[in-house]
C-alpha cells in the first residue's frame, strides 16, 4: 500500500525574509562583487540567490560537477547565448566537470532539427575546459569522488549514485545552476549535504523471492512519501544498486537511499536511520512484479543502457548475446569512454555478430523525439517512467524478447 | 480580505485568479510538448489535473514542483516571454522552481513575485477561481472571495 505522500522538509533554519540570510567567506564576496569579473560575479550571483531561497545560510566549496546542459535543444537559447557568453569571457570551469550523454544527432531528421544547437554547445562547453564525457554514467571513466566529497552534480541517477554507493554528498541541481557552480566552484550548504537529511526514515524489508532492483527502486520512490528508505540486508551489486536508485530517482525527488550492510553510511540499521525510522514498508514480490510487461511479443525495439551502461554491464551483456542470433532489433547505450575500451574486447565481437546497435547517446532523448512510435522494451524503470510506448522488464525477460535464451 | 503569511522567493506584487492544483506541479512535462511550439503557455500534462489551462495571468497556486532539471530553465523561458503565471504560490520551494525564479532574474532581470506559503490547510483556504494578491516584498497573499468570471 503507498502511504500518502507528504511534504519533507530539509532541516535547514529558513530565513522568514530574504536577503540577508546568507554569510559569505571573503573568496565568495570577492566573486559576487565582481573581483574576478562580472560574468564570474553574474555565476555568483546566480548560487547565491538559489541557496537563499532554498534556504541556505552558507555556500560550500565543490570537488566537482556534472552539467546535464548536454541537448542543443533549441527551446533552450537563453542558456546557450548565455553559456557562449561565458565562454568568451575566458572563464574555465573551477572544479573537474563532466557533463551528459549526447541526446542521438545522428539518428533521425527529427533529431537534427530538435537538436539544432548541439554543436554550438559542445564547442561552448569545451572552451569552458568541461570534459567531454557525454555519460550520465561518467564516474566510470572520469570524476569519480571520493567518500565525503561535496560536489554539485546534476543528473538524478548520477546523484543517487554518487550519495548512495560512492558516499559523496551532492543534491540534484538544476540545469545552468549545475553551470554556474561548476565556474565558482560553490553550492548551496543545504539538502544532502546536511548530515540530519541523509537519515533513513523508511524502514524496507524484503519478502521477496526474485529480487527486481530497478522494480523496487520505482516502488520505493512511490510509496516512501519522498522520504530516504533504508532497505535491509541484501546483497545487491553495484549494477543493481544503480538500476535501483536510477528508478527511485525516476518516480521521486529521493536522492539516496541506504541498504543495510551494503552502503557506506548503514554499517547497520539504527545509525542508517540516525536512531529509529519513522515507519516500516514492506515490499512483496507481487509490489515488483505488477510493472513487469508480460507482452514480450508486441515489441519493437529492446533497449538497454538507461542509464548508460559500464564497462562490466557490457561485458555481462555480450556474454549472454554470444553466438546468438537477434529476433528483434536490440540497442545497447553506454558513454562514449566505455564504449571505446569495449571496443577491444572479445564481447564486443559477440554483440555485432548477433546484430547488437551499439550506441554512445542517450536513449532517452534520441527515442522520445522521434516520429516513430514503436513499441519499446527495457528493462529500465526510467526509460518506462519517462517514455512513451516503452513497456518495463527484467533483463532476463528483455533478452528472451531479443531472441537470446536464457 | 483574508491574508497569509508567507515567505518571499522572488520580489514583487501582483494579482489574478488562481489556479489551484493539490498535485505536484511538473513544468517541464506541462510546457514542453509539441503542442506547446505554437502555445507554450497551455499546460500539456495529461497527467495533471491543470491540463488544458492558459497560465497567463493567473496566480498557480501549487503544493511544489517536480521533474526533471530542465524544468528551470523552461519556466525562465516563459518568465522573460512574458507568458508565465503573473504570481506563483508554493506550499513548500524546491530547487527546479527555485533554479527557475534564480536564472530569470540574474541572467534577465525578470521576475515574478513568488512565496512560499508552507500551511498544511493551504489548500482548504485558497480555491480555484479565488482572486488572489500576491505581496511577496511584505510576505503575504490574500483574498477576498471567489471572483466574478
Amino acid at each position: 500500500m503507498p502511504l500518502p505522500v507528504r511534504m519533507t522538509r530539509d532541516r535547514t533554519d529558513r530565513t522568514p525574509n530574504m536577503p540577508g540570510g546568507m554569510v559569505l567567506t571573503p573568496d565568495q564576496e570577492d566573486l559576487l562583487a565582481g573581483g574576478s569579473g562580472e560574468d564570474l560575479a553574474l555565476a555568483m550571483r546566480t548560487v547565491v540567490r538559489y541557496g537563499e531561497m532554498l534556504g541556505s545560510r552558507r555556500l560550500a566549496p565543490i570537488r566537482s560537477a556534472h552539467l546535464v546542459g548536454s541537448f542543443g535543444i533549441v527551446i533552450f537559447r537563453t542558456f546557450y547565448r548565455r553559456l557562449r557568453r561565458f565562454a568568451d569571457a575566458g572563464l574555465k570551469v573551477r572544479v573537474p566537470t563532466t557533463v551528459n550523454p549526447r541526446p542521438g544527432v545522428d539518428h533521425a531528421w527529427i533529431n537534427r532539427l530538435v537538436f539544432l544547437r548541439q554543436r554550438g554547445l559542445e564547442s561552448g562547453l569545451a572552451r569552458l575546459g568541461v570534459i567531454p564525457t557525454f555519460s550520465c554514467t561518467f564516474y566510470e571513466v572520469a570524476n569519480r569522488p571520493q567518500r565525503g566529497d561535496v560536489l554539485a552534480w546534476g543528473e538524478s541517477s548520477a546523484v543517487v549514485y554518487a550519495n548512495t554507493v560512492l558516499g559523496a554528498r551532492t543534491n540534484c541541481n538544476a540545469l545552468g545552476i549545475d553551470l554556474c557552480s561548476a565556474l565558482t566552484g560553490y553550492t548551496p550548504d543545504q539538502g544532502l549535504l546536511i548530515d540530519e537529511n541523509r537519515r533513513g526514515r523508511v524502514l524496507v524489508r524484503l519478502r521477496v523471492d526474485r529480487m527486481d532492483a530497478s522494480a523496487l527502486g520505482y516502488h520505493l520512490g512511490q510509496s516512501t512519501g519522498n522520504r530516504i528508505p533504508v532497505i535491509e540486508h541484501h546483497p545487491f551489486t553495484p549494477s543493481e544498486l544503480r538500476s535501483l536508485g536510477a528508478g527511485m530517482a525516476s518516480s521521486s525527488r529521493i536522492g539516496m537511499f541506504h541498504v543495510e550492510g551494503v552502503t557506506p553510511e548503514a554499517p547497520d540499521l539504527e545509525t542508517a536511520c540516525g536512531g529509529a525510522w519513522e515507519e516500516t514498508l514492506t515490499v512483496t514480490q507481487d509490489d515488483l512484479d505488477r510493472y513487469r510487461s508480460r507482452d514480450l511479443e508486441g515489441v519493437d525495439l529492446v533497449v538497454f543502457g538507461c542509464p548508460q551502461l559500464t564497462l562490466p554491464e557490457l561485458e555481462a551483456l555480450a556474454e549472454r548475446f554470444r553466438g546468438g542470433r537477434l529476433q528483434r532489433p536490440t540497442m545497447c547505450c553506454a558513454g562514449p569512454g566505455v564504449l571505446e575500451r569495449f571496443r577491444d574486447t572479445p564481447g564486443h565481437r559477440h554483440m555485432i555478430e548477433a546484430g547488437v546497435e551499439l550506441r554512445s547517446f542517450c536513449p532517452l532523448a534520441a527515442l522520445s523525439t522521434r516520429a516513430s512510435s514503436r513499441r519499446v522494451l527495457s528493462p529500465s524503470t526510467k526509460l518506462f517512467q519517462y517514455m512513451k510506448n516503452t513497456g518495463y522488464a527484467p533483463t532476463e525477460d528483455c533478452l528472451r524478447a531479443a531472441g537470446v535464451d536464457p | 480580505m483574508k491574508k497569509l503569511a508567507a515567505r518571499r522567493l522572488t520580489a514583487g506584487t501582483a494579482s489574478g485568479p488562481a489556479m489551484v492544483s493539490r498535485k505536484p506541479f511538473n513544468i517541464a512535462a506541462a510546457h514542453t510538448k509539441p503542442r506547446n511550439l505554437l502555445s507554450p503557455f497551455v499546460i500539456r500534462d495529461h497527467h495533471h489535473d491543470l491540463n488544458g489551462r492558459d497560465v497567463r495571468g493567473h496566480v498557480l497556486v501549487v503544493p511544489t514542483c517536480v521533474g526533471s532539471t530542465y524544468s528551470g530553465m523552461v519556466l525562465f523561458g516563459l518568465i522573460i516571454l512574458g507568458i508565465s503565471p503573473v504570481a506563483i504560490v508554493v506550499q513548500e520551494a524546491d530547487p527546479l522552481l527555485v533554479s527557475g525564479l534564480a536564472l530569470a532574474e540574474v541572467w534577465s532581470n525578470r521576475t515574478l513575485p513568488a512565496v512560499e506559503c508552507p500551511r498544511a490547510d493551504l489548500f482548504d483556504l485558497v480555491r480555484d477561481g479565488h482572486r488572489i494578491e500576491v505581496d511577496a516584498n511584505e510576505g503575504w497573499i490574500g483574498w477576498a472571495g471567489v471572483s466574478g468570471s
